[in-house]
């Protein structure tokens, strides 16, 4: 079963921002998924690297966002995407060493940071997106 | 979190429990038990030392090449023991009345679903190697030093009460 399902209460009322999110749910889907068929390192690496670049495609695309509609909020938004990315850099650096294995607690984590972020950090800019007419 | 000494004492003057002997630790073991793994329970302590101890002998056997069925009987082992601590565990916190005890069991399950994968994985022929049994170090320490943890100190505290 997927870890992750995207719902109505994931939207944030902005269509790139919420496609962008499916694709980050499908990504954690497919690292869960070769979790737990027990892949090969050369199989889930790829997968986490993945991860992250399309993480960091994601948050900067986000961030352009907020500067072209000049939101306030930009500022302690991007230092919580700063601090997602350095702990996803960390592990995969430990994992590419071969100290770590893609395990439940990251696949955990990332699923949490992702839905409370989503729900109480993005959706705060939704008002003030939807007033600037970025839709 | 509870201090390692108290730990320690909590298990020495359980008197009810049977003293138990732990395999002598290996140098290539995967998982070394010390005292910081001490949840300050017992019961629960001696479990995981003793699923410590058929995690490193799966390790063991699979160094030292084995035959599969070796190594399939200490699978399944790890697998029903792991089990039965999961349940034991939720026993203790059904009965404490622990308020945690439904996400610490879901992270319990999902453990078990993995570990069940596993073992069905090695019946349809993919042998294991060196690394195979990382996942069940890099779930089983974190789980012991925050979640079990977590339970431990409210255990103590409500028993005192």
């Amino acid at each position: 079963m997927a870890l992750m399902t995207f719902g109505q209460s994931y939207s944030v009322g902005v269509k790139t921002v919420d496609d962008q999110h499916k694709v980050l749910f499908e990504i954690i889907n497919d690292l869960h998924a070769a979790m737990m068929r027990g892949q090969a390192h050369s199989v889930t690496g790829p997968l986490l690297n993945k991860l992250l670049d399309y993480t960091r495609t994601h948050f900067q695309a986000e961030e352009a966002m907020m500067v072209k509609a000049k939101y306030p909020g930009l500022d302690t938004h991007k230092s919580k995407h700063r601090e997602l990315i350095n702990q996803v850099e960390d592990y995969t650096k430990r994992h590419k060493r071969g100290d770590i294995s893609l395990n439940l607690h990251l696949l955990e984590f990332l699923r949490d940071w992702l839905t409370n972020h989503i729900q109480k950090v993005d959706k705060e800019y939704s008002p003030w997106m939807k007033e600037h007419n970025v839709l | 979190m509870i201090s390692s000494s108290e730990g320690v004492e909590a298990s020495a003057v359980d008197p009810v429990e049977p003293l138990v002997h732990f395999r002598t630790s290996r140098e290539d073991d995967l998982m070394l038990w010390s005292k910081k793994y001490s949840v300050g329970v017992g019961i629960i302590d001696r479990e995981h030392h003793e699923l410590f101890d058929v995690i490193n002998d799966v390790q063991a056997a699979v160094t030292v090449r084995q035959d599969r069925e070796c190594i399939g009987a200490l699978l399944r082992e790890l697998a029903e023991a792991t089990r039965a601590h999961f349940a034991s565990e939720e026993a203790m916190m059904e009965k404490a009345q622990y308020n945690g005890k439904m996400l610490h069991a879901l992270k319990h399950q999902r453990l078990q679903e993995q570990l069940d994968a596993f073992v069905a994985r090695f019946d349809r022929g993919v042998d294991l190697n060196k690394h195979s049994l990382t996942f069940m170090r890099d779930w089983f320490l974190p789980h012991i030093l925050e979640t079990d943890c977590n339970f431990g100190v409210w255990h103590v505290e409500h028993s005192r009460k």
